[in-house]
């Protein structure tokens, strides 16, 4: 692995591997074990195989979501844990009491998201949270256009009814 | 863009899954200033959540790779094992050479047996009387060369004079075992090379991943 490319193409998109990992394991040290052994692979990946990668970041996210998925899979992991690592985030709102109600908003969106079916929560995170395009996020989940519009449609459809439950 | 009606329209594109990239930015930026239209306070957290998502970190710190020094080692390293490793099979290979004529000889046993006039006299004289020391008594000026032999060969000397290169006839559960210990041989050798081609190999991917605190995150 040439450092320059780890350095350029990699790094950068360290915290965005962690939030898909996040994303898809809910574990804070899970997510970060997923990155780590991404790098790693990377990096130990021969020369040749490395020179096959047009895009990097793909290629990563691609890792990123295979390794935390095996994770999911080879471990004895509670599917209720929460996002211990996104609770310690800390936003700057206006008055204690707007903050705590409106915290506790987003909360709840978040363990909305969550809690959806494998694939809406996949497709919502890549496109809303990463900002990826349709065929992004299809070539990452190796599924049809038509099944990420399907799916992005009917993750923000629930978010949307469980919203409307909350308030 | 903050007319309620646009908003409004653009969020109902959003719910229904057909706004772009572009607009969905659009959808966020809004939601997340100071200007939201009262009607779609509702809106605000689920918006605020996304970008608080987007600003997630990574706390831990990941050890990164070394750089020059490591690969210059590697190739050093690497240059070492392969002549190790030629250096095994280098010698590997000459060890059976001794043992592997046996078996060759062996097989013609039967014929030297036999009664074979065109093998004997195309055996060289000089090879004949080192190993005949009886025979090499009757003749002074090869006495030098009988006390060597005697002292090499010191159990053969009052046991029948031994044919000139006799060979070693070997009953067929010796060939057998002959055959078995040399596969063994052979596939230890391999073992042993493999094992340690895996170890250098081992070594070198585990010395690639160090900590440098000052290498992480530059940026």
């Amino acid at each position: 692995m040439n450092w320059s490319i780890f350095q350029e193409q990699v790094l950068p998109i360290q915290n965005k591997l962690y939030r898909y990992a996040l994303r898809i394991t809910g574990n804070l040290h899970e997510a970060e074990d997923v990155v780590q052994e991404v790098f790693e692979k990377i990096w130990k990946a021969a020369p040749d195989q490395n020179e096959q990668v047009q895009n990097w970041e793909a290629w990563c996210m691609t890792l990123t979501k295979n390794k935390s998925l095996d994770k999911n899979r080879t471990r004895d992991y509670r599917r209720t844990s929460t996002l211990d690592g996104v609770a310690e985030y800390q936003t700057d709102l206006k008055t204690p009491a707007q903050s705590t109600e409106q915290n506790d908003m987003i909360d709840q969106i978040r363990h909305c998201i969550q809690a959806l079916p494998e694939k809406q929560k996949l497709v919502i995170h890549l496109r809303d949270i990463e900002e990826m395009s349709y065929e992004e996020i299809a070539a990452n989940l190796d599924i049809s256009l038509d099944q990420v519009k399907v799916n992005l449609h009917r993750a923000r459809k629930t978010v949307r009814e469980k919203m409307n439950a909350f308030a | 863009m903050t007319n309620f009606k646009d908003i409004q329209a653009l969020l109902d594109r959003y719910w229904e899954g057909e706004t772009t990239l572009e607009e969905e930015r659009t959808l966020r930026a809004y939601f997340n200033s100071n200007e939201v239209d009262s009607r779609l306070t509702q809106e605000i957290s689920f918006f605020k959540a996304l970008v608080r998502e987007q600003t997630i970190q990574m706390q831990a710190q990941i050890p990164m790779p070394l750089q020059v020094k490591h690969k210059n080692l590697n190739l050093w390293r690497t240059a070492a094992a392969a002549v190790l490793v030629l250096g095994l099979v280098a010698w590997w290979l000459q060890q059976p050479a001794a043992p592997s004529t046996a078996p060759t000889v062996a097989d013609t046993a039967p014929a030297v047996n036999t009664p074979q006039p065109a093998l004997i006299p195309n055996n060289p004289v000089p090879t004949a009387t080192e190993s005949n020391p009886v025979a090499n008594l009757d003749e002074p000026a090869a006495k030098p060369k009988v006390k060597q032999v005697r002292h090499r060969k010191n159990t053969n000397i009052n046991t029948a004079p031994p044919t000139p290169r006799e060979p070693i006839a070997l009953t067929p559960e010796e060939e057998k075992a002959f055959a078995e210990v040399k596969a063994a041989l052979a596939l230890l050798s391999s073992k042993l090379s493999r094992g340690r081609k895996e170890a250098i190999k081992g070594a070198g991917h585990l010395d690639a991943f160090e900590k440098v605190p000052k290498a992480k995150l530059n940026s």
